[in-house]
């Protein structure tokens, strides 16, 4: 289990968040927000992609390839977040990185 | 006049002459880099074009077998193609479906009868398929979406098709969104031949298919409509054999350098087979022979180590059993080409009337029990375009030959409930042993892994995958 002060993780997504909506562009937003949150959950993978019918399509990501199954979490509409080897983490951590992403797809 | 493409026929014709008088220490470094998994260049490919020493053949046949089982592991993927229409506007010389074919009845399954093929394949066990239209106005792309829709959309006991693949008339930008909309697995479109002197005698001009760029770029627009897997592919026997591997090496280098490194998904290379009232299929003047086709499937995996490798039933067993251990990764049986021909099938009857002749008219069954026999598993995998490894992410555990740690426990976890569900006794016997085999083959951590989900599948739970 990582441990992490809950003060942490909140500065953390604060800050992550801010910086990726002040990136104008949404894929660079995106790549920042993916590249940023694997560093701080180390051995992870993420990715975002694009869900059409059974089909996901990758769009970027970053982390550590386990080779594990992902985790696929939808973030709005037809976007979706790939966790990969994310079990160490807790629930509620990983339901507050997940809000990250989707408050930063929806302010794309 | 028409803007240059990126077949260059003359340069291609240079860099296949540059290739003779290879000396052995030459092809051994080709070699070397070809085991690295790193793509050839055309002035590299062309010097394996020329091998004729035996010994060099054979260490090149045994090199694409090692390549691919570095990639993919020892798995072998199966699919069955599902002819929806043949209806067709083009008079390809070579075709069993062109227009002027009067011997054709022309026939388009209805949504009923489409479900109805589908139910047969799902029965028979398979989990992937290749949907085939003709390049008909009545199959535009609403038609289509609304096909594999329809194909998705049908379970039968335990079974239903994950993934379907598609070999259509190339679209426009829109059309490609409608089937990615729908969640296809990849869009293949075959050039037929790269030569364009000879593509041009053989597609009639002013039909749609005889324009060769149209054509040729059809892929670029399918990726630029979010389809990010696609195949290619070349009917061998309408020009000279070189010739058409250089074209495909210069196709997958092409959408390596326009599309962030993503190269073709998959490679085809069907030989021309005879097809009714066909008379050009009879005795075509670059007719591949075994020996050459063996040749054409060893360059194709040393040139492009990555690419999936798909060799249809079109070829008769014994070729078959002869060249999948020289780099093959997919393989069709069980397969029917006609209008209808599982259903017909099933009645009782062997359609003639097709686009070609099958050469291989085993049950997926037996095919099976021969794969295993062969020392490879076959798997039903789809998991991967389900899981976000599709494009640039696939490409990314290709090349350095890491999928396999996908392919493998998916091979066997989907190999597993064919067995359960489908299997003749005496292959449920032999795939036993094909899983034991393959699974002591696996790190500790990823049997153990694999080893609970095979739990899973015996109590009863499917579609278990990484």
């Amino acid at each position: 289990m990582y441990i992490y002060k809950k003060e942490d993780l909140e500065i953390f997504i604060k800050n992550t968040t801010k910086k990726a909506l002040e990136i104008k562009n949404f894929d660079q937003a995106m790549k920042y927000a993916l590249k940023t949150t694997t560093d701080y959950y180390t051995d992870t993978q993420m990715s975002f992609a694009e869900k059409r019918g059974k089909r996901i399509s990758f769009i970027s990501g970053y982390g550590k390839e386990s080779f594990k199954p992902v985790e696929i979490n939808t973030l709005v509409d037809k976007y979706v977040l790939l966790l990969q080897n994310i079990d160490n983490v807790n629930k509620d951590e990983k339901e507050k990185v997940v809000n990250m992403f989707k408050l930063i797809v929806q302010n794309r | 006049m028409l803007k240059k493409d990126f077949i260059d026929d003359e340069k291609i014709w240079e860099e296949i002459n540059g290739g003779k008088n290879s000396t052995k220490e030459e092809i051994r470094e080709i070699f070397k880099k070809s085991e690295q998994k790193i793509r050839l260049e055309p002035e590299e490919t062309a010097k394996l074009l020329h091998i004729e020493d035996e010994e060099l053949l054979e260490e090149m046949y045994e090199l694409a077998n090692k390549i691919k089982i570095d990639v993919y592991g020892k798995r072998i993927v199966f699919f069955a193609p599902l002819y929806v229409g043949n209806k067709c506007i083009n008079n390809c010389i070579y075709c069993g479906f062109r227009r002027d074919n009067k011997s054709i009845e022309r026939r388009t399954l209805t949504m009923e009868e489409l479900r109805k093929e589908a139910k047969i394949m799902i029965d028979a066990g398979h989990k992937r398929s290749i949907m085939v239209y003709g390049e008909h106005p009545a199959y535009d792309a609403d038609f289509m979406a609304e096909t594999i829709r329809q194909v998705y959309s049908v379970k039968s006991n335990n079974g239903e098709l994950r993934r379907v693949n598609i070999n259509a008339a190339p679209l426009d930008i829109e059309g490609y969104k409608k089937l990615n909309e729908a969640g296809i697995g990849t869009f293949q479109i075959f050039q037929e031949t790269y030569h364009h002197e000879t593509y041009k005698k053989i597609h009639p001009e002013g039909d749609r298919k005889s324009d060769y760029q149209w054509r040729l770029y059809g892929l670029d627009r399918a990726i630029k409509a979010g389809i990010d897997d696609v195949g290619i592919g070349v009917l061998f026997g309408l020009y000279d054999w070189k010739f058409e591997i250089m074209g495909l090496l210069h196709h997958a280098i092409h959408l390596e350098q326009n599309f962030n490194g993503v190269g073709p998904h998959t490679i085809s290379f069907p030989r021309i087979e005879p097809a009714l009232d066909t008379p050009y299929t009879q005795n075509p003047e670059y007719k591949v022979s075994n020996k050459d086709f063996k040749k054409v499937i060893a360059i194709i995996r040393l040139s492009v180590p990555y690419t999936g490798m798909i060799l249809t039933a079109r070829e008769s067993p014994e070729v078959r059993n002869e060249m999948i251990p020289i780099g093959i990764s997919q393989i069709d049986a069980g397969s029917r080409v006609g209008i209808g021909g599982y259903n017909e099938y099933e009645s009782g009857s062997v359609p003639d009337k097709e686009q070609f002749q099958l050469g291989d008219l085993r049950s997926l069954d037996e095919v099976i029990r021969d794969i295993c026999k062969m020392g490879f598993i076959p798997s039903f995998c789809t998991a991967g375009y389900r899981a976000g490894r599709t494009g640039e992410k696939f490409m990314s555990l290709c090349k350095p030959g890491l999928v396999h740690n996908f392919c493998m426990p998916n091979a066997i976890l989907t190999f597993k409930e064919y067995l359960l569900d489908y299997a003749s006794e005496e292959t449920k016997a032999m795939g036993e042993i094909a899983i034991k085999n393959n699974l002591a083959d696996l790190t500790p951590e990823r049997k153990k892994d694999v080893e609970i989900k095979i739990k899973l599948i015996e109590s009863g739970e499917r579609d278990v995958y990484i």
